[in-house]
């Protein structure tokens, strides 16, 4: 079951996660309405760029800690406590990056290497690569002072290629750990990030908090969720569309696991303004007697049996990356998987167990996810322009079968949401705001209705079009979102879990494109990332890019995986990239080799514009940014 | 002039065993390595909007010193040696005479890019092995150097002579110290640095031949060739000038173009060099990590430098101790390098100064 399971690790610190802003915009793709304030840090009245707009794409991990090592018998005092968890020691930093301008709402990471060390020695233990995956459960409401987003999400996915060095490593729980993922070759992790500084005046703009967890995998399960006991506020009691119950809390998942409940809860706890967890009255986590009590109504102490108080401490975040273990009384065990989990909260008389429940299960305990929530298809390569999406579906945690799921492709939908209008008169950029799902229809998912297995699995397969034109005109392709759930009686879905697609435009070049061809897409990526093009060289003009073909061959050459595959946001078609390579190739051959005199290879490089800000950006709330985002 | 320790050249000198050469290259690497925060930190204080050919010059230099170590390390690998380069790097300080280096009078530091800087430590480091005027200098110069030299000190030129003399007598005396290369360790730098290295594109080292060329580019891009007597030839290799011309067309303002006047046979008076001092920031010198106040912008960012300059120190050190193919990660943590640099220049290094020095990307913890 996962990071849920033991032996597991937990590790805090904070995260940095440089993105850049300029292509928050989508109106920004558009080259020929494209100003160069477009490139500046936004003012109090005009967005220009955003909040960051020189933003590098570096997401890196910056002096966390292991917390806690915990074991069959639960916490232990394991000497992996303070060991480093950190980066690649040797490669470039991973790169958060988001499939969609948009979809700016299932960001992934790129290329990101999790490291644990020996503080003292400094000696790796372990060095994994995190298997590209994008953070889910977003929500804006989470808080954490002024300045700050607000926003709070987690990242679930697996550690692959394992390099261990455990000679003299006296970790019970690593070597554990290592014993599990012997088979498999990986480990479960979920970070969970939060608090993040948005405001570029403050020492630690882009950095934020991070808990996280390392666990094992166990076969058949989900790579970025947990299939299990999924808390789902009802939406009538919190904000319409933001996923809190009446509290302020989120959904969350916990699991099973014998006869002790493991509960998530890293993501779920609203803060206060200072950054600290909101202390939400005496929350109990307990097992409603009967299936359709619901959330905010008020029950009794036959209702419902505790299986313990919720903790709401810095302890819990810090030291145990908000896991919280609950033991299930015997007495329960029998109902365990037929009744409903909820949080209640007692009244002014506990004794009495008079209590409200505050959030609880899914209806009927059904919950359904894919494990592929957003991924890009590519028409100019066969075996790219097609997806196969696990589904899984479990009622009250067991594997729920021969059920069915509906996938239902969302209509054509303008993103008004990343298009904001500026307060300054005749600032706000001209290009037509892109209408998303259009045209309809071209997605071919199979099977629409699909029936899971004995498992509770089934798969669907979603693939593009044989062609595909470019109906936002300036943006390449199209992004469709597609939203599930169970046919018949819905289960609730969290904000923003439906499957979000970016279909690539079909492109064909000449065999030896000219300038010409490949100047518009060079010319994009340069409006877009200020940090490329001033911040080394600006490859849209003709001069420096042939100038440099060898360096921009290498980096677009790279696999998708690859901290510095160009672009950094990974949204180039194959088609394009192609082309860029077959022109890059062609100008190589012409100068037949760089050239050696590195006075010459640097002149090449020249005007050198940089990316310093002539002047103190201005700090600015960002509120109405993420007010929009949370209006979807 | 660098001038390297007595009692190293007279080890080099002597030197008769592979151990003792790996130790001298070793050095070599170190010190080859010891020129790029200088360097680097001189680059990171020119500021966008200007300077552009005084950024390229430097940056064509930091260029051929990676090459330089590059080589020196592909030799060492070839007689069985381990390139140290993390831990030569970590154990680099500033200010202070470089790795190998004594000369009371060529204190290291690092800072911004000012005249003063490139004449008192860039140029004074690549000073030329020779008793000729250079263009542009006092005479007291050369003849302080040849005092120094008297007293036994010896040139970076004499030192890498002296490796390439212990390696010809290894060979003539029947312990060729070549038998086991270990390419498939070494770094293919002809994709990188095509042409460099004249009769061997690769760099690789395998045999007297290839070790003389190779450690013979580094002593040339950096000195000049045929160097000795007036009239000179800067020329580091077919196409640019070597390191102290380079440099020296920053402090003169001018390029550097034949002259039958000088005794030299060169001068400073070709076209213009421009540099703008409005458009360099004031650094604190020799900037440490830990100078700038905890919390604070310049000391969050500064850490975020430091991390990547480590990196490039490990992805290095892979590179040259059996992970070649680390190199293409090496390169990209470069490019990361000059991205964190411009965020740490952003800041000033004392946040209750907002107008005071800006801070510097920091080599040191």
């Amino acid at each position: 079951m996962s990071f849920l399971d033991h032996p597991r690790l937990t590790f805090a610190g904070q995260f940095q996660a440089d993105v850049s802003t300029v292509n928050n915009d989508p109106r920004h793709f558009d080259n020929t309405s494209f100003e160069s304030r477009f490139q500046d840090f936004q003012t109090s009245t005009t967005q220009n760029g955003w909040w960051n707009p020189i933003g590098t794409g570096i997401f890196r991990f910056s002096g966390c800690r292991v917390q806690a090592a915990i074991g069959p018998d639960g916490v232990t005092d394991d000497p992996l406590i303070g060991f480093r968890v950190g980066n690649s020691p040797d490669r470039p930093s991973g790169k958060i990056v988001d499939i969609d301008p948009d979809w700016q709402l299932a960001s992934q990471l790129y290329g990101l290497e999790v490291s644990l060390a020996d503080p003292r020695t400094g000696k790796l233990v372990l060095l994994a690569d995190f298997e590209a995956a994008p953070f889910r459960d977003l929500w804006f409401a989470r808080g954490g002072g002024a300045g700050d987003s607000g926003a709070s999400a987690m990242w679930q996915s697996q550690l692959t290629s394992l390099r261990w060095d455990l000679d003299g490593v006296a970790s019970p729980v690593l070597r554990a750990l290592a014993a599990s993922a012997r088979d498999s070759g990986r480990l479960s992790i979920r970070i969970t990030t939060y608090a993040y500084q948005t405001g570029v005046s403050k020492p630690s703009f882009t950095y934020g908090t991070v808990v996280g967890a390392i666990g094992p995998i166990r076969a058949g399960e989900p790579r970025t969720f947990i299939a299990g006991r999924r808390f789902m506020p009802n939406g009538a009691n919190g904000t319409p569309g933001a996923c809190t119950a009446a509290n302020g809390m989120t959904c969350f998942s916990a699991k099973v696991d014998g006869n002790t409940l493991v509960a998530d809860l890293s993501n779920a706890l609203p803060l206060d303004k200072t950054g600290q967890l909101q202390q939400l009255g005496n929350l109990q986590v307990a097992l409603l007697r009967r299936p359709n009590i619901n959330e905010s109504t008020m029950i009794g102490g036959d209702d419902y049996v505790s299986l313990g108080a919720l903790e709401i401490s810095q302890d819990l975040m810090q030291r145990r990356s908000g896991i919280q273990s609950f033991a299930i009384p015997a007495a329960v065990m029998p109902d365990i998987a037929h009744r409903p989990l909820a949080l209640v909260l007692l009244g002014e008389d506990p004794a009495s167990g008079a209590a409200q429940v505050m959030m609880r299960e899914q209806p009927e305990g059904r919950d359904v996810r894919v494990d592929d929530v957003s991924f890009r298809l590519d028409p100019n390569v066969p075996e790219l322009n097609v997806r196969t999406v696990p589904i899984y579906a479990t009622c009250y945690g067991v594997p729920l079968a021969h059920t069915t799921v509906t996938f239902q492709p969302g209509p054509p939908t303008p993103d008004v949401g990343d298009a904001p209008t500026d307060t300054t008169p005749g600032t706000t950029p001209t290009a037509t705001i892109p209408i998303t799902n259009s045209p309809i229809g071209i997605l071919d998912i199979e099977p629409l209705v699909a029936t899971t297995d004995d498992t509770g699995r089934a798969v669907v397969r979603i693939a593009g079009p044989v062609s595909m034109g470019t109906p936002r005109s300036y943006i390449d392709g199209q992004l469709y979102s597609i939203p599930y759930n169970f046919a018949g009686a819905p289960a609730i879905m969290q904000t923003f879990d439906q499957v979000s697609v970016l279909v690539f435009s079909s492109f064909t070049a000449s065999e030896a494109p000219t300038w010409a061809e490949v100047e518009p897409i060079l010319k994009q990526y340069a409006n877009l990332y200020p940090i490329m093009s001033k911040g080394l060289f600006d490859f849209s003009i003709q001069a420096v890019a042939d100038a440099n073909a060898h360096l921009l061959h290498f980096v677009l050459g790279k696999p998708v995986s690859d901290p510095d595959h160009m672009p950094v946001t990974r949204d180039l078609s194959a088609g394009k990239r192609n082309a860029l390579l077959r022109y890059l190739a062609h100008v190589m051959a012409k100068a037949a080799i760089h050239s050696p005199d590195t006075v010459a290879r640097y002149t090449g490089r020249c005007p050198f514009s940089g990316v310093t800000p002539t002047e103190r950006p201005e700090d600015v709330p960002n509120k109405i940014i993420f007010n929009h985002l949370r209006s979807r | 002039m660098l001038l390297i320790e007595k009692q190293l050249i007279e080890k080099a000198r002597a030197a008769h065993s592979k151990a003792e050469v790996i130790e001298l290259l070793d050095g070599a690497v170190a010190l080859e390595l010891s020129t790029l925060p200088p360097y680097l930190t001189g680059v990171f204080s020119l500021a966008p909007g200007g300077n552009d050919e005084v950024r390229t010059l430097v940056l064509s230099v930091v260029l051929e010193e990676m090459l330089h170590m590059s080589l020196a390390a592909n030799t060492a690998i070839a007689i069985g040696g381990n390139p140290k380069i993390l831990a030569s790097g970590l154990a680099l300080r500033y200010p202070g005479p470089l790795p190998m280096c004594v000369d009371e009078d060529l204190t290291v530091t690092i800072g911004s890019l000012t005249i003063a800087q490139v004449e008192d430590v860039f140029m004074a480091i690549e000073r030329p092995d020779t008793t000729a005027t250079l263009p542009g200098e006092p005479p007291a110069v050369p003849q302080r150097l040849q005092a120094r030299k008297d007293q036994g000190y010896g040139s970076i030129g004499e030192f890498y002579a002296a490796i390439i003399a212990a390696l010809e007598r290894m060979v003539a005396g029947g312990h060729d110290p070549f038998t086991h290369p270990r390419l498939e360790r070494q770094l293919d730098l002809s994709r990188w640095f095509p042409r460099s290295v004249p009769g061997h594109p690769s760099g690789k080292v395998d045999n007297l031949a290839s070790a003389r060329a190779a450690l013979e580019t580094i002593v040339r891009q950096g000195e000049g060739a045929q160097i000795g007597a007036d009239p000179i030839d800067p020329y580091g290799g077919r196409e640019s000038f070597a390191h102290y011309f380079k440099f020296g067309e920053i402090a003169f303002g001018q390029r550097l173009v034949r002259d039958a006047s000088a005794p030299s046979g060169w001068s400073y008076t070709g076209a213009s060099v421009p540099y703008d001092a409005s458009k360099v920031y004031g650094f604190p010198a020799n900037a440490k990590v830990s100078d700038y106040p905890a919390g604070s912008a310049a000391r969050i960012t500064a850490e975020a430098f430091y991390d990547t300059y480590v990196r490039l120190l490990r992805s290095l050190d892979a590179t040259f101790n059996g992970e070649p193919a680390t190199f293409d990660a090496a390169l990209g943590v470069m490019f990361e390098l000059k991205l964190v640099a411009q965020q740490v220049v952003q800041h000033p290094a004392d946040p209750g100064q907002a107008q005071g020095p800006v801070a510097a990307p920091p080599f040191q913890p």
